[in-house]
This record gives structure tokens, C-alpha cells and sequence, in this order.
């Protein structure tokens, strides 16, 4: 039964989304691509930073769409309770079954995007530009996973306090906004000043977007030490998420 | 068969009034410090600690106290009571959308809960996607749904749009489409809120009915809140009046209803005026009192469509004039029902009562008052007292599977009688 509404309502979330348009689902491809190009624009060409060895498309493209997964992952299901208040208002069921289908849709949407990577990665494979796939590729999953822990967890707990005081979804969006910044997205570990690297690192993102790199690419920062790092970061927070929201779960009707 | 399905013990309900701001969080915030860095006992003393000016931010409100009750399986609960008596915050609770904030309650089976038709509609989403929606998030399997699809498409009656967004569906079509999934749920206890407020008659009529099947013939439990009296006292089993939050009265619906009604009805069944300056009335004539009373049965408490109604009246005449005593029946939407008057007659200085009699089986359900017209030698009114007594009358039926409002302002009970001509 409850796998019947998850799956309906993310199919609800799909449908919904590309109602009235013309181009549909193919802006789930277009949106990232676009960003890719206006990033390459930007930061490569005008301001120049550099992005290592590797081909710029590919570099900017997983860092886009990994980053997208996580803050748009985020600031859904921080919505949850906004969105589903007059729902929750008036049908009981585990109100968790829409944080997980937020979570779902942005997943399905990574996975798609995901293709249009690797079709570009086998392009420049192809092309032998400077493109070392290695053995790390095979922790690219782990680290999806460990994003989508923290997602989860993350939204959940904004999600709790969000439901309270609407501030918090102000604070949230700036909050994004700032991580991706002091995330390698537009940029690479390696250009960092040696001095603020375990800074950098503190943030299991940082980590997480260089490994992914690293695997398909061939360079980027792979410190194995860290990931056990960012298991245990993951589990803190996903489960600091489900005690808070299942906690606020009761009371939580009167005030949204 | 008397199984226990539902059971509240001891419920309590507090909201908080005001809004959420950052006087609230800093409310919060002091109670945090206090009670978990400061270490200081309990909440309580924390609160009474703040003073004075935490009350006047945080005033409080039970919406819900000390409720009880029991339902057993199959029996069809009815809720009534005024608007914000409370009925709807136990529905919540019974429904766990929230959670009692002091004592428990307790159900076995699978709870389906209707507190308003199409929840989580989609606008942008077709017809079809809306039933699947609309179902799984009402606990229906996509299974479940799938084998009903063709009835739910057929109640609805809205086959030929199935596949536009429902937000071009004009409001009567939605409604219909969402009640249509509502109807086909089956759960083993049903939670319907006042569902049936909206829509035509026709459409209430066709609720109403499917809820009976539900119940009679599924051996459903369902607990349901209506202002609608003929539907509560045919369908339910049991009834709950709650009054300002608190249970008023439990028990047989008929009884339950009867209290409802005298508690919440204050028509003046008589009027009579102390001094003589105070009543009304003119050099000519004055009226002295006016009194309805109906004629009720030994087991009723109420008026209902079959009661008689006497009315009397006391009047002082002051000099030696020509008069006809009218009274006027009004409804109280203001359209007149009837106009009966006194023959004309030679009135002395004097003091003359005078008596009518509403029958019963004459008027329909409704809300009616009463006028006094003095008429002098037939054409020069007098004296006219106006809406001086109101009443009601409750509708009365018996064996009758139609819960509508019937039309008319009077009902009489005369028959209407059908003969075959020939049978083909």
C-alpha cells in the first residue's frame, strides 16, 4: 500500500512538472547542459579557472548535475510540510513516504542526467582526451548514495524546522547557495590553498564531488580515509532527519 | 458482533491561539534554556517562572475535553453539536491526521478517512491520474483501484473528460469525481466528515445512500459528523452531542438529537408583559400575552411536523369597537403561509382571549413566526404585532429511505392514492 502511494506520487511529481510544456522531460537533459555552457563561459573562459588535465564539458557537467541532485533534493523535501499541508491536514499515512518521493524524483532525474554524462564521457573516451577512467569509478554509487543520505537527512530536519518558523526556508536557500561555493563545483580541490584543504574536507561534499571525479576522470582528490568520514557524517545526519521529523510527526499538524 | 473498534479514553485537545512569531520562539528558546542547559525542573515551574508576560503571548485553548466514548464494530457513530463545538478536531484525532494532547485513543482496522472529497487532487493531472492519486493517498492499492476503475468512472459520470486536467472541470464535476473514489473505498471503519455539505440535493442524497449501503451491508464502522438531523436519526446507531468541547450527551440518536435541538433553540414560546406600559398595544386595544403550545407525545421533547400547536392570546379592548383577530403565519424567510381572522364581532370594554390551532401534519419543516393583526370594522387595521413568537418544526419520517429536504412550506398528510388501470 505504501509503495503504491510512493511511486504514485512520484509519478505525480513527474507528470506534474512537464504539464503545458513543449519541450516535456528533455529539460531534465537541457537544464544541466545549459549550465554546463554558461559555466564554461564564465568561470573557464572569462575568469579562468582551471580545471586540471580534464576536458572542461565533463568536469563542470558531473559537478552540475551531482550538486543539482543534492540541493534540489534538499530544498524539496525541506517543502514537504508547505506542500503537503492540506493533505497531511486531513489524510493520515507515513507522512516519511514524501520526503522518500521527493528524494525518488530528483534520483530518477540524476540517473537520466547521468546518461547524457556518459555519453559525453565516451565521446572525449573515444576522442583520448585526458580522460582516466579507474577502479575508484566503481565508489561513484557509494557516493551517490551517501549524498542522497545526506539529502534525505538534511531536508528532513529543515523540513522539521520549517514547519514552525518559514524563516528557516529563507536561511536554507542562502545556506545552498554559500555550500556551493565551498563545494568543488566550479572548481577543483587542487586549486585550493594547501592550508584550507581539511577545511574543505570538513565538508563531505567536497569529497564526495572529487571522488566521483576522480573515478571518471582520473583526477581529483581520493583520500579513502575520508570516505569513512563522510559514511559516518551520512549516518549522522540522516538519522539526526528521522528522529526530528518523526518526533515533530505528531505535533506538528497544529502549527502549519 | 459487539466487538470494540474504536475506543477514546480521556481526550483532551489544546490549541494554541495567536500566531507563531518570534514572540513564540523566544518563548521556546527561554524554555529550552531553562529546562535543558539551566537544568531547572520541570516545564511547569519554567512557565510560571517566565511570569506574568509568557500568559498574556500564550494564550491557550482546549478544544477537546475529557472525551470518551466506544464504537463497536459495524455501528454508525453520529457527531453533532454548533460550529467550533469540537466535532471536527475529534475527527482529526480519530482520523490520527493529529494527536490528542492528553489521553488515547485506540482502534483496530483499516481506517479510511474522508474529512473533505479529492485530498491531494492535482490540478495540472488528468481525471484518471487524480483517481489513482486520490486513491493510494486514501489507502487504496493501485490493485484495488484498478478493479473499481469503470464503477468509479461511472458514478461520476464524467467519462468523456476522464483525460483533461482536472483544473478545467467545473466544480460540480471535480466534486463528483473525487466523491466517486471516496465511495469505493472499503475500509472497516469510516471517518466522514460534514462531506455532505456540499453538492445538490441530489448529490447528498446519493453520499447519504452509499453510506448506508456501507454500513448495512459491508458491516462497516463509521463515524460521521452532520448538521443534517433526518440523516443522523436514520443512519446512525449511536449519536455524541459535544458542546464546547466537552461530550453533552451520548446515546440513542433520537434522544441525542432532542437535546440538541432545545440546547441550541431559544424561540420564545410565550410572551406576556408585566406592566401595562411595557405591552403593546394602543388607545384602542392592548395585547396582555401570547403563548404558543405544542401538543407532544409522551416520549417527545421536540417539534416535529406531526405536533399540534395551540396558540392562545390574551387581549384588553378600552372602548366598545368592531374588531376581527387575525393571526399570520410567517416562515422566516418572510413568505406568509396563512391568514386567519375572527369573525367580526362587537368588542365591550373588556379583557377577551383568543385561541387557534396549528394542526399537526400541516406544516413542513422549518423555522416559522407568528403575527397578531387587529382589524377594525373590517378594513382599518389597528394594531399590528409583529413576529411576536417564533418556533420551529423538525422534519419526522419514518420508513423513508430519502433524506432530502422536502419541498413546500406546509406537508399536509392528506394521501395520495393510485389504482391500477390495467396491467400490461
Amino acid at each position: 500500500m505504501h509503495k503504491d502511494l510512493l511511486f504514485r506520487l512520484v509519478r505525480k511529481d513527474f507528470l506534474a512538472s512537464y504539464q503545458q510544456t513543449i519541450l516535456g522531460p528533455i529539460w531534465i537533459f537541457l537544464q544541466p547542459l545549459l549550465i554546463t555552457l554558461t559555466y564554461i563561459a564564465v568561470f573557464k573562459s572569462i575568469i579562468g579557472i582551471p580545471t586540471g588535465n580534464s576536458p572542461s564539458p565533463l568536469f563542470y557537467l558531473l559537478g552540475i548535475i551531482i550538486w543539482n541532485y543534492f540541493s534540489d533534493s534538499i530544498l524539496n523535501i525541506s517543502y514537504t510540510y508547505t506542500a503537503y499541508a492540506s493533505v497531511f491536514n486531513k489524510v493520515y499515512f507515513a507522512r516519511i513516504i514524501v520526503p522518500v518521493s521527493y528524494l525518488l524524483v530528483n534520483l530518477i532525474r540524476l540517473g537520466i542526467q547521468f546518461i547524457l554524462f556518459l555519453l559525453l564521457f565516451f565521446f572525449f573516451l573515444i576522442r583520448d582526451a585526458n580522460v582516466a577512467p579507474n577502479w575508484y569509478i566503481l565508489l561513484v554509487p557509494v557516493c551517490l548514495l551517501l549524498i542522497s543520505g545526506i539529502s534525505l537527512g538534511a531536508g528532513l530536519i529543515f523540513a522539521s524546522l520549517t514547519a514552525k518558523y518559514r524563516d528557516i526556508q529563507n536561511l536554507l536557500s542562502f545556506l545552498l547557495r554559500i555550500l556551493m561555493f565551498i563545494s568543488p563545483v566550479i572548481y577543483p580541490l587542487a586549486i585550493v590553498p594547501e592550508k584550507f584543504k581539511t577545511l574543505f574536507l570538513i565538508n563531505p561534499l567536497t569529497l564526495l564531488i572529487e571522488f566521483s571525479r576522480y573515478g571518471f576522470l582520473g583526477s581529483g582528490y581520493h583520500d579513502l580515509l575520508y570516505l569513512v568520514y563522510s559514511t559516518v557524517f551520512t549516518i549522522a545526519v540522516l538519522a539526526t532527519g528521522i528522529v526530528l521529523f518523526n518526533r515533530r510527526d505528531g505535533r506538528i499538524m497544529d502549527v502549519i | 458482533m459487539s466487538q470494540t473498534v474504536i475506543t477514546a479514553e480521556n481526550i483532551w485537545k489544546q490549541y494554541r491561539l495567536g500566531t507563531i512569531n518570534s514572540n513564540t520562539f523566544k518563548e521556546e528558546l527561554n524554555r529550552w534554556w531553562q529546562t535543558t542547559v539551566l537544568r531547572k525542573g520541570d516545564i511547569q515551574s519554567v512557565s510560571q517562572g517566565i511570569g506574568d508576560e509568557d500568559n498574556i503571548h500564550s494564550k491557550t485553548f482546549w478544544a477537546l475535553q475529557n472525551i470518551n466514548f466506544e464504537v463497536n464494530k459495524g455501528e454508525v457513530l453520529g457527531i453533532i453539536g454548533k460550529n467550533g463545538a469540537g466535532k471536527s478536531t475529534l475527527l482529526k484525532i480519530l482520523s490520527r491526521v493529529t494527536k490528542p494532547t492528553k489521553g488515547s485513543i485506540r482502534g483496530q482496522g483499516r481506517v479510511a478517512s474522508l474529512l473533505e472529497v479529492g485530498t491531494g487532487f492535482h490540478e495540472e493531472l488528468s481525471g484518471m491520474e487524480n483517481i489513482f492519486l486520490n486513491g493510494n493517498i486514501l489507502g487504496m492499492t493501485n490493485r484495488e483501484i484498478r478493479e473499481k476503475l469503470d464503477q468509479i468512472i461511472e458514478f461520476s459520470g464524467v467519462e468523456k473528460f476522464i483525460d483533461t486536467p482536472v483544473k478545467r472541470y467545473s466544480s460540480g464535476m471535480y466534486v463528483r469525481l473525487a466523491f466517486a473514489v471516496a465511495a469505493h473505498l472499503e475500509p472497516e471503519i469510516l471517518i466522514v466528515d460534514e462531506v455532505l455539505a456540499v453538492g445538490d440535493a441530489e448529490f447528498q442524497k446519493r453520499c447519504l445512500g452509499k453510506m448506508n449501503d456501507i454500513s448495512k451491508r459491508d458491516g462497516c464502522t463509521v463515524v460521521f459528523v452532520s448538521h443534517n438531523m433526518q440523516a443522523i436519526q436514520s443512519l446512525c446507531t449511536k449519536a455524541i452531542l459535544i458542546k464546547e468541547g466537552a461530550i453533552s450527551s451520548q446515546g440513542n440518536p433520537s434522544q441525542v438529537i432532542s437535546s440538541y435541538i432545545r440546547q441550541s433553540r431559544s424561540y420564545n414560546f410565550v410572551k406576556s408583559w408585566d406592566t401595562e406600559n411595557e405591552a403593546p398595544g394602543n388607545e384602542y386595544i392592548r395585547v396582555d400575552k401570547i403563548e404558543i403550545k405544542p401538543e407532544l407525545e409522551n416520549d417527545q421533547s421536540i417539534i416535529d411536523i406531526r405536533t399540534p400547536l395551540h396558540i392562545s392570546f390574551s387581549f384588553s379592548s378600552f372602548s366598545d369597537i368592531n374588531l376581527c383577530v387575525g393571526v399570520h403565519l410567517f416562515t422566516i424567510s418572510g413568505d406568509c403561509i396563512f391568514d386567519v381572522c375572527s369573525l367580526p364581532q362587537q368588542y365591550a370594554v373588556g379583557v377577551y382571549k383568543g385561541e387557534c390551532t396549528i394542526p399537526g401534519h400541516f406544516l413542513n419543516d422549518g423555522a416559522y413566526y407568528i403575527s397578531l393583526i387587529f382589524v377594525k370594522d373590517t378594513s382599518i387595521q389597528l394594531f399590528y404585532l409583529e413576529e411576536c413568537l417564533s418556533f420551529e418544526v423538525e422534519d419526522f419520517r419514518e420508513n423513508f429511505a430519502w433524506f432530502g429536504k422536502w419541498m413546500g412550506h406546509v406537508r399536509p398528510a392528506f394521501p395520495v392514492n393510485i389504482s391500477t388501470i390495467k396491467l400490461l
